[in-house]
């Protein structure tokens, strides 16, 4: 099923589940640190609860956009109940498409002139 | 573990028990993270917007998790076939005694129909058959027909994107699909007989 899929069948992303490919782009994380991430990364503006993390996590592992990880970046330190989660091939595929549809989108925007050109910031408030 | 860590933990039975099972020690170890993070920061208003986005991501993805469909294939083949045997049990009594009414009415065998003849002429047995068995007969027809259609055509309405989206799967399970069938006929028998008898022109 996964095989015959394209990236774009599941697309557009949730904003959870595009937060959480983000978080674990560059490093495996496990539930509590993507968490923190999301939140950090926003500036406190998108904060995942505990139920929104896990029922993404469910989705995205039967989509095969994640894979548990069987590897522990420091067992000495951790709990051994943490699982962690790191993105798969297909999920920076669709993770890279999901960005390019955004990305597509605020080109419309800027070209309309509802975003400044590049380089340029937004007033405060926007 | 803190009180509303164990607060927490009972909350989480709002989730079904195969998603609270792989996510809830998950889910937990997540909460009570979030709980220290927020203790040290030491304001109560943190505590406070904690619980209130603790709360309202429960109410929202417990519902949502209950009404999705399972990932896990062998769960669902379990549960369907549960869904088959109880639609079965259920067909017991009004199979045994439509089968019992025509074999004695139409052919004249009476070889179930006298044994519930006898049992049913001990005094006040009969009232109680007259008052029970329309709510056990058809009612029980009624869910046996319901659980098994649900088992052969699954809806299910999600949320995306501010859209709802529903999508019916059709899963054709052979043991489903009979005791749907044979519920159907059941309650056609039942009701064209109930029709029949108050509805024939009698001159």
């Amino acid at each position: 099923m996964r095989g015959l899929r394209e990236p774009r069948d599941l697309l557009p992303l949730t904003p959870a589940v595009l937060n959480i490919l983000l978080a674990i782009a560059d490093e495996e994380r496990h539930g509590y640190a993507i968490m923190r991430e999301v939140e950090e990364r926003t500036g406190g503006k998108t904060r995942l609860g505990p139920g929104t993390l896990y029922g993404s996590i469910k989705r995205m592992l039967a989509d095969g956009l994640i894979e548990e990880s069987d590897e522990r970046p420091d067992p000495a330190l951790d709990d051994q109940r943490r699982r962690y989660y790191k993105i798969t091939d297909f999920g920076r595929l669709v993770a890279g498409a999901e960005a390019k549809r955004l990305s597509a989108l605020v080109e419309t925007a800027r070209a309309r002139k509802l975003l400044p050109g590049r380089g340029r910031t937004l007033p405060e408030g926007v | 573990m803190s009180r509303p860590e164990r607060v927490y933990r009972v909350l989480l039975l709002a989730y079904p028990r195969e998603f609270r099972r792989e996510y809830g020690p998950q889910m937990e170890q997540a909460f009570g993270d979030l709980y220290r993070q927020a203790c040290e920061r030491g304001r109560r208003r943190g505590i406070e917007l904690l619980w209130a986005l603790t709360i309202s991501d429960l109410a929202r993805t417990a519902v949502e998790q209950r009404i999705t469909p399972r990932a896990d294939h062998e769960e669902v083949a379990m549960y369907d076939r549960r869904l088959a045997v109880v639609g079965s049990l259920l067909l017991l009594a009004p199979l045994y005694f439509v089968s019992a009414s025509l074999l004695k009415y139409g052919l004249g065998i009476g070889i179930l129909f006298d044994p519930l003849e006898v049992f049913l002429s001990a005094s006040g047995r009969r009232v109680v058959f007259n008052l029970v068995s329309p709510f056990v007969f058809l009612g029980g027809l009624c869910l046996a027909l319901a659980l098994n259609t649900y088992a052969v055509a699954r809806v299910n309405v999600r949320r995306e994107e501010r859209t709802l989206v529903s999508t019916v799967r059709l899963k054709l399970r052979l043991s489903n699909i009979a005791v749907a069938a044979v519920s159907i006929l059941l309650l056609a028998t039942l009701l064209g007989y109930v029709f029949l008898e108050n509805f024939t022109y009698r001159p």
